[in-house]
């Protein structure tokens, strides 16, 4: 339990550094700490499925971040801090904070779940679905159609980044519009 | 384009591996972990890799992207069918294929279907978003306003 907390230490020291380092190059390279990391929690608490998607995830994330912010010459952030919006952010952060403290005081205990549904799920896993994999059971097959309502979101958020980023079919002001989207190009 | 040629030997002797593990976590999702979005999402990285290291124009060269879009688009409506063919045991998503012995590739019934369907769209999916966000930059610079657009 000590290691968990520590880690998440870890994480808030690092999410620290990404807000406050004038570095362009730090800040991004300390928010791919946070979701290593992160990672690493997941597989200490017993989800080693969620630990490899995590950690996919993680890294596209940090090429394409890299990729898209290191590329530009200036490198380093200079802004003034705008104090009234901090401290009002502060305060109502605050305020959240305490509010939940009182939810989350009516939560089961953590590593002592309430299991009424789960309990028959783990038991009849293996025989109702055939899997040994409990969770792809549970994912796949008792709740098959939250699958395809995940992969239903993924399709419909990936085709409209790209019809919104296509270059067919936007105005040039100098030049001829061009006559074949690079996505029909590679033919 | 691309990178040094250190990068590029170490992608052509590492790429196989990456897709064979990638495969290896659709396929055999039932039995021990991952199944179908960590295993496209792996299929996925594989393929940037590879336009990172060898630059983009010779990956775009290669690989149609129409193909891509249709494979993308295919996996959803595989699994909506497979799906429909449910109604012959019942309902929606039910279990049609019979089960085998567990711990065995045939086991599961059809969760190793859907398991394929969804990693081959989420890879296919993937890879389109990041060729679509490399373009991302040089459309924007297209859009610089000339000065004489100010005089008005």
């Amino acid at each position: 339990m000590f290691v968990l907390y520590f880690l998440l230490g870890f994480i808030i020291l690092s999410a620290i550094i990404a807000i406050e380092t004038r570095n362009l190059l730090s800040s991004v390279i300390s928010v791919g700490v946070i979701g290593f990391t992160l990672g690493i929690i997941f597989l200490l608490i017993g989800a080693p499925d969620i630990a490899i998607t995590q950690m996919v995830v993680e890294i596209i994330v940090l090429v394409v971040l890299i990729r898209a912010t290191v590329s530009i010459d200036n490198t380093t952030i200079e802004e003034h801090r705008d104090t009234f919006a901090v401290g009002a952010s502060l305060v109502f952060f605050g305020l959240f904070l305490v509010f939940a403290s009182y939810a989350f005081m009516d939560l089961p205990e953590f590593g002592k779940p309430l299991m009424r549904v789960a309990r028959h799920y783990l038991s009849n896993s293996l025989a109702d679905t055939g899997a040994a994999n409990a969770v792809m059971g549970v994912l796949l097959n008792y709740r098959a159609y939250d699958a395809l309502g995940e992969l239903t979101v993924i399709f419909t958020g990936i085709l409209g980044a790209m019809v919104l980023i296509r270059e067919k079919g936007r105005k040039k002001i100098h030049e001829p519009r061009p006559t074949r989207d690079i996505l029909e190009r590679g033919e | 384009m691309g990178m040094s040629l250190i990068v590029k030997k170490v992608t052509q002797l590492v790429i196989a591996l990456i897709y064979i593990f990638g495969m290896y976590i659709i396929f055999f999702g039932h039995i021990y972990h991952g199944g179908g979005f960590p295993g496209g999402l792996i299929l996925g990285c594989g393929l940037v890799l590879i336009m990172l290291a060898f630059g983009k124009n010779m990956v775009l060269e290669k690989i149609n992207l129409k193909t891509l879009r249709i494979l993308g688009i295919c996996g959803l409506f595989a699994y909506l069918i497979i799906g429909l063919l449910g109604f012959f045991k019942g309902s929606f998503l039910m279990n049609f294929i019979p089960m085998g012995r567990p711990f065995y590739l045939n086991s599961g019934g059809f969760i190793p279907l859907l398991n394929l369907v969804s990693g081959i769209q989420i890879f296919a999916l993937l890879f389109l978003a990041i060729v679509s966000l490399t373009n991302f930059g040089r459309w924007v610079e297209s859009f610089k306003i000339e000065p004489d657009e100010h005089a008005e």
